[in-house]
């Protein structure tokens, strides 16, 4: 699915968080949204989930049957897991529910969480309950992925799986994957394009390992001893 | 402290006496009180629901007079209740005064505000992220709804509890509406006041320390539906 986003504007109090006058994300791409803490990352995810409304602007979404919204699966920077079993959760998005289970195992198991399917969801710690909000998230199928820094508190194994099955998901059902990182090697590792945000505007654009040179060069301190591509550390 | 052990042997000797009056007191008691708050609660808990969980103009407004309500003296909602339902009152012909289901209308009043208001504070801690979760997932209207009371279930159940312990335990609407007729209306707070009128003390503590120990087995029964427990 196609998303363009036009004449953005978003503002909390006031204080104007979002501004995007331009934006389109391609069907079946990739994309990390990069930028420091309250840059706007999650605002903008919002937004385009239809959780928030802008105060101007608009959301526009092409191809693939019109069905829109109902083709969104979202997941938000601190997953809710609900009060009920792993397993249960996993389901609760699956239309059908007798006759998924074995959709919803596999999902579990995709994230490294099948142990635990009979537990209850609010015992997880941080980690496994972010892998859960993935696998129930990526388990959807949807044609648009929005996923807010969702690998932001695993281990690096899970970080792996969790990148897997998020490539897994845009390759199978050519959905359009966007999500946001602080991790400028996973936004090299995973995205066809990054987009670099601040103050709620776009600062930059395009190829993930040019913007994170350009980044580094800003940084050199900070970006010493980072990576970015495909066999770089999970760090 | 002669007197507490009196009127606590004098309780037990109450309870196992089956003294017929003693039970009807108890029953009329549990009967008006379960009532007024189931009836308070069917309306109550959506409606906290409603406020706690969505965003409406008037919402804020609302959740003020709900919570101003909350405190309501029981005596002003029987006032309320006596003159709708007096002889020449806009309900009078239904000849509802002086019984059990003047004393049960009027509860409802001073237990809705409770668990509508209670409610809809436990629904608003969590329905910010169960509804931005359910979204994400996109689950339609109905199944988000289950959802959310599902999340909330124990503190909702809190407040259906918290509003049946202030129905069993008031007097001052039980009593104007309900008038403590003896074999008709008189429930154990209307009972107590009239034995402590009479200077019957260990009846009275007696009858405190039943209500007590109802209150007491019931919580401990609720306490299976808590969290955590
Ligand atoms: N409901 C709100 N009310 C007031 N201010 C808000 C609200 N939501 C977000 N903000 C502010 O808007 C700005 C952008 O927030 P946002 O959550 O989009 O940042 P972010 O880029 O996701 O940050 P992080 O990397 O920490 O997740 C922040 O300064 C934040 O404080
Ligand atoms: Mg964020």
């Amino acid at each position: 699915m196609r998303v363009r986003l036009k004449n953005i504007k978003k503002a909390y109090k006031g204080r104007l968080v979002l501004n995007i006058e331009e934006l389109t994300f391609e069907s079946g791409m990739i994309y990390a949204i990069q930028g420091s803490n309250g840059s706007g990352k999650t605002t903008l995810l919002r937004i385009i989930a239809g959780i928030e409304a802008p105060d101007s602007g608009e959301v526009v979404f092409q191809g693939d049957d019109g069905a829109g919204r109902r083709q969104i699966a979202y997941m938000p920077q601190k997953p809710y897991i609900f009060d009920m079993t792993v397993m249960d959760n996993v389901l609760l998005g699956i239309r059908n529910m007798s006759c998924d289970s074995k959709l919803a195992l596999e999902a579990l198991r995709k994230v490294g969480m099948e142990s635990f399917m009979g537990q209850n969801g609010k015992k997880l710690s941080g980690g496994e309950a972010q892998r859960v909000a993935a696998a129930r998230t990526l388990v959807l199928g949807r044609k648009l992925v929005l996923l807010d820094e969702p690998a932001s508190s695993v281990d690096v194994c899970s970080m792996r799986l969790i990148e897997e099955y998020i490539r897994e998901a845009n390759r199978k059902s050519g959905a359009t994957v966007i999500f946001t990182t602080h991790n400028p090697s996973q936004a090299a590792r995973m995205a066809n394009e990054s987009i670099l945000i601040e103050n709620g505007t776009i600062k930059d654009k395009g190829e993930p390992s040019r913007l994170f040179k350009t980044l580094a060069d800003k940084e050199p301190k900070v970006y010493a001893g980072m990576r970015d591509g495909e066999d770089c550390l999970y760090a | 402290m002669e007197n507490i052990f009196l009127s606590l042997r004098e309780a037990w000797r109450l309870i196992v006496s089956f003294d017929n009056e003693i039970y009807g007191i108890i029953a009329l008691s549990l009967i008006v009180s379960v009532l007024s708050s189931a009836l308070a609660g069917i309306l109550g808990m959506p409606l906290g629901i409603l406020l706690g969980s969505r965003d409406f103009a008037g919402r804020r407004a609302i959740i003020r007079v709900v919570q101003t309500l909350m405190g309501l003296p029981p005596v002003v909602a029987g006032l309320m209740v006596y003159m709708l339902l007096s002889r020449k009152g806009p309900m009078g012909s239904l000849g509802l005064l002086f019984t059990p289901s003047a004393m049960i209308a009027a509860q409802v009043l001073i237990v809705l505000p409770v668990i509508t208001g209670l409610t809809a504070a436990a629904v608003k801690l969590k329905s910010q992220s169960v509804l931005e979760t359910c979204k994400g997932m996109g689950l339609g209207r109905l199944k988000t709804m289950l959802v959310l009371v599902h999340e909330c279930r124990y503190p909702v159940i809190s407040a259906f509890m918290a509003g049946y312990g202030r129905a069993i335990s008031e007097v001052g609407a039980v009593m104007l509406v309900g008038g403590n007729i003896q074999y008709e209306t008189r429930v154990m707070t209307t009972a107590i006041v009239l034995e402590t009128g009479k200077g019957n003390f260990e009846r009275a503590l007696a009858l405190g320390v039943i209500l007590l120990l109802l209150s007491f087995s019931i919580n401990w029964f609720m306490q299976r539906f808590q969290e955590d427990s």
